[in-house]
Formats: structure tokens, sequence, C-alpha cells
């Protein structure tokens, strides 16, 4: 049952594992730390999310436990915000890092609502593809400017 | 108000203004020591009310998820991080073994005292002594894992070189 949505889990978490190694070892202090934050944003919005009756997961890991997907608020976007910030333009243009972010945001958005359309992953109820790439936007920056506090980097609000 | 939305509020924000006795050079310290323990909680928590060990009757987000959120989020990780604040490297062993076991038991009990006398959690197996066994156990365990962690954050200096007394 629900092969398709299992065979994606599959794949993110194996992804996900992989991905592993392209974090360079001497940024793994500091891709710990963005881990371990995402997912204090990543919660309290998820929840809030399907509380309100915004988007809903029909199928999930933990079914029982948690009404939102768990791969996605535990290790999909906390790795996204690793990668995102390891591999940030730092000294390019300012074109160029909002190029970065545009793109990463959209396809992102994209991937959700291809899944939206053709998986039970998630459905979404009183809910745009709109409102995921802001709601990502506020995620992923505010993330940064922690991550830019926490190590000390110059302008944690620029972006 | 009833006992259980008394509890949170109260955790809440006792946790919040635990904030405020922070020193301001040890606030990253802080949020890491917090997060590390949030997110093992949480994994935990999860993983219990899925098999069936405990449930939480009464929580916040009640159609979002089976798990209650304040304490889950904030209270034992504010727990662990003034574990880790008022451990001492200079102490001698015997201060160390009590820090751990006063520290350790300080959720152990609040966690069995919420059980008990709280619609905030249920264990829905075993006698009490098999459930305080079983949580003091598992919070050894995840402070274990989480004061190792801590431990090696630290270990390294901006640069990425090895340093010595951490704590």
């Amino acid at each position: 049952m629900y092969f398709k949505e299992r065979f994606i889990f599959a794949i993110v978490w194996m992804t996900c594992l992989i991905s592993l190694w392209f974090i360079p070892k001497n940024k793994f202090r500091e891709a710990t730390f963005i881990f371990l934050f995402t997912q204090l944003p990543a919660w309290i919005l998820g929840l809030a999310v399907v509380e309100a009756d915004l988007i809903e997961y029909p199928v999930r890991e933990f079914h029982k436990a948690n009404g939102t997907n768990f791969s996605f608020e535990y290790f999909v976007l906390p790795f996204i915000c690793i990668f995102f910030n390891l591999y940030y333009p730092n000294g390019k243009s300012h074109y160029k890092k909002l190029v970065y972010g545009i793109s990463i945001i959209g396809i992102f958005t994209l991937v959700e609502y291809i899944a939206e359309k053709y998986t039970l992953i998630l459905k979404y109820i009183h809910w745009e593809w709109y409102h995921t790439f802001l709601s990502m936007y506020i995620v992923i920056y505010l993330v940064r400017a922690v991550y830019k506090w926490f190590f000390k980097l110059k302008n944690p609000l620029s972006p | 108000m009833t006992i259980e939305r008394f509890m949170l509020i109260a955790g809440a924000s006792l946790s919040l203004t635990s904030i405020l006795y922070i020193p301001k050079a040890q606030l990253r310290k802080a949020l890491l020591t917090f997060l590390s323990f949030q997110a093992t909680t949480w994994f935990v928590s999860i993983l219990l009310v899925q098999f069936n060990a405990i449930s939480f009757p009464v929580r916040e987000f009640t159609k979002a998820t089976n798990v209650v959120f304040i304490p889950q989020f904030f209270i034992y990780p504010t727990c662990f991080t003034w574990f880790i604040f008022l451990f001492s490297q200079k102490n001698s062993i015997i201060y160390k073994i009590l820090h751990w076991i006063i520290s350790v038991s300080l959720p152990v009990w609040l966690a069995y005292f919420i059980a008990v006398y709280t619609d905030l959690s249920e264990f829905t197996k075993g006698s009490w002594l098999k459930n305080l066994g079983y949580l003091y156990f598992e919070l050894t365990l995840q402070y274990l894992i989480c004061f190792i962690y801590i431990k090696w954050f630290y270990r390294f200096n901006k640069a990425g070189e090895k340093q010595i007394n951490v704590f």
C-alpha cells in the first residue's frame, strides 16, 4: 500500500544519508548546529500549519504520533539549510546571492507542488504554492541569520 | 484553569525566565545545548507515542500531533541546559557524580509526577517501578549523548583546531 509514497521516503532518506559525504569535514561542526537549529522553526511552523487545517499529510511515517511529515521536518529541511549555508556565494554580488536564494527555494517549491499534485504525501487544503515559497524564504533566512550570529560571522542580518 | 494548563504555562514561563540568568557571553552555548536536547527528546517522544508506550491526553496541538509540545520542546531541554551550565570540570569526581544523579533525577521525577498526577501524559503499560526505571535509563542515555556532543562541539575553536578545557 502507498508504494509510491514509501518509495519516495526511502529515496529521501538515502539522499540525506549520501549527502553527508558532501559536507566538508571542517564544516561538520557548523552543519550540526544548522541541523539542530532548523528544527526549532520547522516544527513549530509545521505543527501550526497542520493544526490550522492548511496542509494535510495523508501518508506519513509516524501516522499515530504525528500529523506532519517526520522526514521533512527532521531531515529534508535541515539538510536543505545545511547546504544552503555551506555553499552560500559569500563575497559575490547581491544579485548572485538573490538568484542563489530564489532558485533553491523555487526548486523546493516546485518539487513540493509536484508532490502535492501526484502523490499522497501532502495535500494543500487552504494553501497555495506561494505560501510554501514565502514560509521557506522566512525559515531559510532566519536560520542563516542565526547561523551567522552563532559563528560570529559578519553582518548577521544582511543577506 | 486546569492543573494541566497551569503546568504548561508555569513550565513555559519558568523556562523562558531562566534564559535571563544565562550570562550573555554564554548564550550560544545555551542555545546549542537546548537544541541538541530538544531534537533528541522530540524524536524519542514521537517513537514512544507511535509504539504505544506513552500517551499525552492533554496537549497543545490536538490535531497536528499526539505528543505534548511545551514539555518536550522547552521544559526538558531547559533542564539539560542548566545541567551543562552548572557542570564544572574542576570539581571532584564525587561532586560530578552527584551532579549527574541530581540533574537526571529532576526531569525523571518531573515526567513521572506529571504522568501520575495530571493528564498531560499517561504510561500505557508497565508497573510504576518499570516506568521509573525506563525513564531513568532513557534520560541518562539522552543526557550522555547530548553531553558528549556538546563536549565534541566545543573541543574545536573557530579555526577548527582542537582545544582542551571545555567547561
